[in-house]
């Protein structure tokens, strides 16, 4: 019995050993497949850092490339009239400093390596061989989309990193790779050569999309290594990682419950995480809609916006921009730079970026910020244009043939009528960038002709000299402008003209804000306003209300005067006043003071209707359909920035030529004014 | 314990995980089937009931600027191997005066069968809607293909452009995935919601999409 008993309580023991594995076993593969159903995030795979040494061995050889697709290019008169994407590119093009992983047939790492600047399979210096176990075996050589590579600097630049990952999505944050194997039999050279296609038909993937984007920010580091002289980019260092998959709108992920077919297509950039996410097409349609891995400039405007915020200082209030009106310069300034950088990375590594392309356009001279519909090769013929905007024509006269869509306007200006209009149109800040620091030849002669990069850097850095720095609240092309002139020794000379008449960046000071009076017409965005006791400002404060812009927008830059209040340079004003006086024109208009927090967005007044708004960003304001207005600002804290907006309520029709005069003062009376030097 | 019994209880270990492993892939091959079959006859369940029809984010002006006017959506009416029938739905949200121009857009291998894939809409009063029908061969679950169903005009001096696309396997998209998995978080704030006593849709938590992708984070 006792004996039963025994042999009773092992059988139960042991059959329920056998369930609970049984159960445990089927749950954990239970879960590992439901990765594939229901996604869940996965961290991405460790950086393969190690370099094994094997007293025998063998030598990997071999190339990773990949291809992309080309433009096919139309002319007419020296003048592009369209560009289409198109079959691949002639060659293959090299995967320069890539991860290489090295798996014996059990999938065990046995090596790292990275690929040398052609593209060559090296060890992990990106040097010396790749060199794996002699063991008799088949070993999988998988090159990754990621790099963490020292970039080469000249001599006294302090080195810094590229490391970045191109990834498939936010949940399995996968890698992509492309793959051979090699039967090794003993010591000896085992060479292969691996390739991501551009194809569609020959890997749904498209690995090429995701090594294209690779070689985009792998050639924009590159360039700025080269470009910048000494100066340190280490900013450029922390990890980057970019999302993209073909057929996949990224726009999903921002409005996940919105009908996939209507949801427009875009790129974009998400600041906090530094993270870019590239569009890939839409419902795994990559035939005949808007896809970007092949399109350069789009995928180095998404890396000039990272560059920015790592390396400058990033203030976009983001938002709807379409270079068809006067915008925030705060966004105008980040996406013109976007436009800029991207279009001049093409010009100037465009051998690296398609060796192609050169010869396919008019005087050899890549000039663009280009963005593609679908393709056309040939048996797929529903390629197209999206975006073509030509970055070296003159913002005066922009004929509808050297753009697409050619129906718009993308921004063009008129420095006569509306000085400084640039700092508030995103397409004019590149076209003026690109420039100031190109050379291009007729019929698009309007470039310097000389290389100024290096000193945009130095305007543009948040160390030592640019506007990136702590000092330089509220930026925007005229910060940038004003810091490039300092740099050149006080003065753009040769590059004033191509600012001001070509494009309207008139700066701080210059006569055409100067009117009768004597009065000044407009001062910079961001300007500090400071206490002038008694005297009143050197010119009376003119501000030129002009009907709203499309989109029922007020407009920036002639209804709006935008001035930095730091309480530390005037402790001891505790309210603003401000006092208008009717000039010319629409008599029914009036000025309000709206006092914003420093990364605030613009409240509008009008959508559909208006009416005098406020917002959570607006920290007080005085809004009254008055002549005068008057704010406190006791409570603001001295180690904060606030902007004060002078602005011009227009609800309705204003009238050309309308003027108002204003003076701002404190609470005794005392005059408050723009600062001499901006 | 005696040594018998520790090989015993180590064959029944061993055997368990045996049993365990090789049972596990049969029910899951099962059930990938039934995760299959399930997912080709889902459909998007946004589609019809879109909530959500104001985007901030898009590459071109004319694409905003719609937004102000209408919605428009496709439909499939009837997809089969032989004709399928898709219609675009537009949804005026201001009165749309006549005369904006409509066309199909077909895609490889896709053909249509009958009924017009271009012309003029007519006026549409605010809140009325305007279908357009199309009959397709080639646009069924055999192969994924696609067509789209473009709207272009000029209202208020403002051009407008809009492109609707549609895929014959919308459920086999990438998008479809993300929809589903931000399905599955709502459902689980919800349920987290309602386990703390508190009312779903006030003061909701936020999904991991919407705190990740907040527009203030987004620079295009």
């Amino acid at each position: 019995m006792q004996n039963n008993f025994h042999h009773l309580k092992s059988l139960m023991l042991y059959s329920s050993t056998a369930v609970i594995l049984l159960t445990a076993t089927a749950c954990q593969l239970q879960t590992a497949n439901d990765s594939d159903n229901n996604p869940s995030t996965v961290a991405e795979i460790e950086t393969c850092s190690s370099s094994t040494t094997y007293a025998s061995f063998a030598t990997v050889t071999g190339a990773a490339t990949f291809s992309k697709r080309g433009l096919a290019v139309t002319q007419s008169a020296n003048k592009v009239t369209g560009m289409i994407l198109s079959a691949p590119i002639s060659s293959n093009l090299p995967i320069r400093f890539a991860e290489i992983r090295v798996l014996n047939s059990a999938g065990a790492l046995v090596q790292c390596g990275k690929t040398d600047s052609a593209g060559l399979l090296k060890g992990l210096d990106a040097v010396t061989a790749l060199k794996i176990p002699t063991t008799t075996d088949t070993y999988t050589i998988q090159v990754m989309s990621r790099s963490n590579h020292t970039m080469s600097v000249v001599g006294g630049k302090t080195p810094f990193m590229a490391v970045f990952s191109i990834k498939e999505d936010i949940y399995s944050n996968t890698l992509y790779k492309i793959i051979s194997t090699i039967n090794v039999t003993g010591a000896g050279t085992f060479p292969t050569n691996l390739n991501a296609t551009a194809l569609e038909s020959v890997s749904t993937k498209i690995e090429g999309g995701a090594f294209n984007i690779y070689n985009n920010f792998i050639t924009s580091y590159e360039y700025l290594a080269a470009s910048t002289a000494l100066q340190d980019l280490t900013c450029l260092s922390p990890k980057l990682s970019a999302y993209w998959k073909a057929g996949f709108n990224p726009n999903q992920y921002v409005s996940p419950s919105s009908d996939p077919g209507t949801l427009p297509t875009v790129s974009f950039y998400l600041r906090t995480d530094k993270e870019l996410y590239l569009n890939g097409g839409r419902v795994g349609n990559v035939t005949s809609d808007d896809t970007d891995h092949f399109d350069d400039a789009v995928v180095i405007h998404e890396l000039g916006h990272h560059i920015e915020n790592v390396c400058g200082t990033m203030e976009s209030p983001g938002g709807s921009h379409q270079g068809s009106s006067r915008i925030d310069p705060r966004l105008a300034w980040s996406e013109g730079w976007g436009n800029f950088f991207a279009a001049h990375v093409i010009k100037n590594k465009i051998a690296n970026i398609n060796p192609d392309l050169s010869a396919l356009l008019p005087n050899n001279e890549w000039l663009f910020y280009y963005d593609s519909k679908g393709y056309t090769d040939g048996a797929v013929t529903t390629g197209g244009e999206y975006i073509r905007i030509n970055m070296a024509r003159s913002g005066t006269a922009i004929p509808a043939s050297d753009q697409y869509p050619s129906s718009y306007d993308f921004d063009s200006i008129n420095s006569t009528t509306n000085p400084g209009e640039s700092h508030f149109r995103e397409v004019s800040v590149s076209r003026g960038l690109f420039k100031i620091t190109n050379t291009c030849a007729a019929p698009f002669a309007n470039c310097i002709n000389a290389d100024n990069f290096n000193d945009i850097w130095k305007s543009f850095e948040k160390q030592s000299t640019g506007m990136g720095q702590s000092m330089y609240p509220f930026r925007s092309s005229a910060r940038l402008f004003d810091r490039l002139k300092s740099i050149k020794g006080g003065s753009l000379g040769t590059l004033n003209p191509i600012l001001t008449t070509d494009e309207a960046f008139e700066l701080y000071g210059d006569t055409s804000y100067d009117i009768a009076g004597p009065s000044i017409t407009w001062v910079p965005y961001g300007i500090k306003l400071i206490s002038n006791g008694a005297t009143p400002c050197s010119k009376s404060l003119q501000i030129e209300p002009h009907v709203n812009a499309s989109l029922n927008k007020s407009d920036q830059r002639f209804s709006n005067h935008f001035y930095y209040i730091d309480k530390s340079t005037i402790p001891t004003v505790t309210a603003i006043n401000l006092t208008a006086t009717y000039v010319g024109g629409t008599a029914s208009l009036d000025l309000d003071l709206v006092l914003f927090n420093e990364n605030y967005h613009y409240n509008e007044d009008c959508n559909g209707t208006c009416s005098r708004t406020t917002s959570s960003d607006v920290l007080t304001s005085s809004r009254g359909p008055t002549s005068t207005e008057s704010i406190s600002i006791s409570g603001l804290a001295s180690s904060s920035k606030y902007i004060l907006n002078v602005r011009a309520y227009t609800p309705g029709v204003v009238a050309t030529g309308t003027k108002y005069n204003y003076i701002l003062t404190d609470q005794s009376g005392g005059y408050l004014c723009p600062i001499a030097t901006f | 314990m005696p040594y018998r019994h520790i090989l015993n209880l180590f064959s029944v270990t061993i055997l368990g995980l045996f049993v365990g492993y090789a049972s596990t892939h049969v029910l899951l091959e099962t059930n990938k089937n039934e995760i299959l079959r399930e997912t080709i006859n889902r459909k998007i369940s946004s589609v019809e009931s879109l909530t959500e029809t104001k985007y901030t984010l898009s590459k071109l002006g004319s694409e905003q600027v719609y937004q102000d006017y209408f919605d428009v959506r496709i439909k499939h009416e009837k997809i089969t191997n032989e004709e399928s029938t898709v219609k675009a739905i537009i949804t005026a949200k201001q009165d749309l005066p006549a005369g904006f121009n409509f066309k199909w857009i077909l895609g490889q291998d896709v053909q249509a069968t009958s009924s017009l894939s271009t012309g003029i809409l007519n006026e549409i009063k605010k809140g009325d809607q305007s279908e357009i029908y199309l009959n397709v061969y080639g646009f069924n679950k055999k192969q994924k293909t696609f067509l789209s169903f473009e709207i272009n005009g000029v209202v208020n001096g403002q051009k407008i452009f809009k492109e609707t696309l549609s895929s014959s396997m919308p459920e086999d998209s990438f998008e479809y995935l993300v929809q589903q998995k931000y399905e599955d978080e709502m459902k689980l704030i919800e349920k987290n919601q309602k386990s703390s006593g508190k009312i779903f849709g006030q003061s909701a938590e936020k999904s991991f999409s919407m705190k990740k992708f907040d527009l203030e984070n987004i620079i295009k």
